[in-house]
């Protein structure tokens, strides 16, 4: 496997996002062609997906030679814009097992690092090796009255299986734009699985 | 003798001849001309609704109400509800066509009027605005057959379902619709609007279909854009149980087994 050389990371968002190159912060997996978001979300951290993904550009002429276009991203992404409070929301259902409210953060930030958690940048303009490697299934669990991982990268053609731990019955309804990638009913501890058809940001 | 073999032989070959191009006929290739006609159908019947350009914007939107679910479909980017295949997939050809034959009750009018090959040639202008059934193959699922009929223990069995499920949570007790997140107004749909629960006593107000096995597949693919889930993989392998649900659903408003 090659290694393509780290190329700067441009975000210009209106949240003051800026960026660095002291530590790696996320190895971005090569086949990393498509990004989804979970859970509850704001426009801002939508608007930031999509910026980091338009704005990161590869210009490497080696990568369209012998080596195989793979190599490893690193660098940070940190939040220099005041603070966004935990939104809390109520709870209108089964309140008995989840409790009557709870608590969204649309953007986590560490809190000395400043390091945005959960970035995820889709590196655009390069074909890559299709793979023959058969991919685990991206596995997202309803847990605690919550989806976890909050945000995960998958392929195209990657199963999704989705789980529910809770001891009551979840909805997981999960939007791809306008269009259902799935909306299926789930009693406690059972699990269902679906292909990401396409690529794109599924909330 | 002979004559009247070869007479019998020539008939059935032009009845099966006739079948064939008829069955062409019914279902035209999607070419160009296919597109052409199916736009001028469209534009004719459709658009008012729909919009010129399958956006779900036409003209008579403002009269349904701008911000009144549901919008008419749109066919650019939408995901579709009344379909036989899984939850996130796109309907099969046959789906959408039963939709423009039939209509969707309280807001679709049924398209009798149009023969079969130019609900055909809408059903190709309509699909070509949108990729993604060109790069996708929709599958309907495979829907279990009806057992005999129902019985009072299987409809008590469905009313374990339905409360195990939390359709009550939504389309209420009675199945009047009034559950306790539709009063509260949380059901949305998938242009953020407010959307009301199916009241499950008045079959003729159900969008997919009120026979047991237009609210059968309802289950097992949900509506997409909308709250209803699917529920196919909790009955999978449970036929029977799912057939209970079904009368114990169709109970609530005593037409159980139509």
């Amino acid at each position: 496997m090659g290694l393509g050389l780290v190329h700067p990371i441009i975000i210009r968002a209106t949240g003051k996002i800026t960026h660095g190159y002291e530590h790696p912060l996320h190895h971005v997996p090569t086949f990393a062609r498509t990004f989804y978001r979970l859970g509850e979300g704001t426009g801002f951290m939508k608007a930031l997906l999509i910026l980091a993904t338009v704005l990161f550009a590869v210009h490497d002429a080696s990568l369209s030679h012998a080596e195989p276009p793979t190599g490893t991203l690193v660098g940070r992404i940190l939040y220099v814009g005041p603070a966004i409070p935990e939104q809390v929301i109520e709870v209108t259902r089964d309140t008995a097992f989840c409790g009557a409210q709870t608590t969204h953060r649309a953007v986590a930030i560490h809190s000395i690092t400043r390091g945005l958690e959960g970035a995820v940048v889709s590196i655009d303009g390069i074909a890559l090796p299709a793979s023959d490697a058969a991919m685990p299934p991206l596995v997202l669990t309803n847990i605690h009255c919550a989806f976890a991982p909050r945000i995960a990268v998958g392929i195209v053609g990657q199963q999704v299986e989705i789980r529910n731990d809770d001891p009551i019955m979840h909805n997981t309804h999960i939007s791809m734009g306008p269009r259902t990638f799935v909306n299926v009913g789930f009693p406690q501890a059972d699990r269902s699985g679906n292909p990401l058809s396409s690529l794109g940001a599924t909330r | 003798m002979m004559h009247a073999k070869h007479l019998k032989y020539a008939a059935l070959l032009i009845v099966t001849g006739l079948c064939a191009s008829t069955a062409q006929a019914v279902k035209p290739a999607t070419n160009r001309d296919t597109l052409m006609e199916g736009r001028r159908i469209y534009e004719q019947a459709c658009a008012w609704c729909h919009g010129i350009g399958g956006e779900g914007d036409g003209p008579a939107g403002w009269f349904i109400g701008r911000y009144t679910s549901p919008r008419p479909r749109n066919f650019v980017n939408d995901g579709y509800k009344l379909r036989s295949t899984a939850s996130g997939e796109l309907p099969t050809d046959q789906n959408l066509f039963r939709v423009i034959t039939q209509g969707i009750p309280g807001v679709m009018p049924a398209y009798r009027s149009l023969n079969e090959r130019e609900r055909w040639q809408v059903i190709a202008y309509l699909k070509s605005w949108n990729s993604a059934f060109e790069e996708e193959t929709p599958a309907p699922l495979t829907f279990p057959s009806a057992p005999p009929g129902p019985t009072e223990a299987g409809i008590q069995h469905g009313r374990h379902l339905y409360v195990k499920l939390d359709c009550r949570v939504c389309h209420g007790d009675n199945g009047e619709g009034d559950g306790p997140e539709a009063t509260a107004g949380h059901l949305r749909d998938a242009d953020n609007l407010r959307i009301r629960a199916t009241n499950l006593t008045d079959p003729s107000a159900w969008k997919n279909g009120a026979s047991s096995h237009d609210l059968l597949r309802t289950l097992m693919t949900g509506l997409d854009g909308t709250p209803m889930p699917s529920y196919a993989n909790e009955f999978d392998g449970q036929e029977e149980a799912l057939w209970d649900l079904v009368w114990y659903i169709q109970s609530l408003s005593g037409q159980q087994g139509r």
